[in-house]
């Protein structure tokens, strides 16, 4: 069977300010997309500039969005190739208290970014931030479909 | 009891994993210093087993180096350093601040001081 390509998108994203910012505008595009077509307003929670006004541009996260009638948040980090060593998408969960009373129930996908694992973790934002599905059965789908550095090696 | 909410200066630095989570927080009324910032990773450092440490070796030094480099860190923040090679892929060190700012240099700390009492 022929082996299908894999391209990695934006692969030197945290070599040049004008491509990160580019990619970042791209995820932004996407997930507010995901936000209107299901009458959902999403909105970043993260920081992205230090106490000087410099933004980073670490990708970590490239970008996060809160649906904050829930209050279940998402934050991708995206990594190089050569930080991963292979392809991978993988995510795990946890609770922010920016509020100590309401803390945010966190999707944090990490990823190396291809086409395959741009729309897997579209499809994972959708199920945890628009369908709003619980986190067991979250992290089984998780489990299910990531793809871990090692498994790819 | 001490009211923790309304510091105004709240974060916290995280270890995480299936089998771990430990963690040690800050909360109070001026922003956490740089020194205060690494004293609090040497201290979650030592809650951690030498394997949990291991597991995170690469990612405590990613977290120094940032605390170091940084000119402070104003909330909302949160940054996940994960073990990437670990089969847990929850196994990772978490960095936030929740509410004001943090890793900032103690001379700012006291000319906000001097600032205020003057």
């Amino acid at each position: 069977m022929e082996e299908k390509e894999i391209i990695i998108l934006y692969p030197d994203f945290l070599e040049d300010e004008e491509i990160y910012d580019q990619l970042e505008a791209s995820w932004n595009e996407a997930i507010m997309a995901l936000g209107e077509e299901h009458e959902i307003s999403l909105a970043p929670y993260i920081n992205q500039f230090d106490a000087e006004g410099n933004k980073y541009r670490e990708a970590n996260p490239i970008i996060s969005a809160l649906e904050q009638s829930a209050n279940r948040g998402v934050r991708i980090i995206q990594y190089t190739v050569e930080e991963a060593q292979e392809l991978f998408i993988s995510a795990f969960f946890n609770e922010l208290p920016l509020d100590e009373d309401n803390p945010i129930q966190e999707m944090v996908i990490d990823l190396v970014l291809s086409e395959e694992t741009k729309l897997k973790a579209l499809e994972w934002i959708k199920l945890w931030l628009i369908d709003q599905i619980e986190q067991e059965e979250m992290d089984e789908i998780i489990e299910e479909e990531m793809e871990l550095a090692e498994e790819a090696a | 009891m001490e009211d923790k909410e309304n510091k105004k200066h709240r974060g916290r630095l995280q270890a995480q994993s299936k089998d771990t989570e430990k963690s040690v927080n800050w909360a109070q009324d001026e922003p956490l210093s740089k020194e205060d910032g690494l004293n609090l990773l040497g201290e979650l450092k030592s809650k951690l087993t030498k394997k949990e440490y291991e597991e995170r070796e690469k990612q405590f030094k990613k977290v120094e180096r940032l605390i170091k480099n940084s000119q402070g860190i104003d909330a909302h923040y949160a940054r996940s350093f994960r073990n990437i090679k670990s089969k847990d892929k929850s196994t990772r060190l978490d960095v936030e601040v929740h509410s004001g700012t943090a890793f900032v240099c103690i001379l700012v700390i006291l000319a906000i001081l001097f600032y205020l009492f003057k």
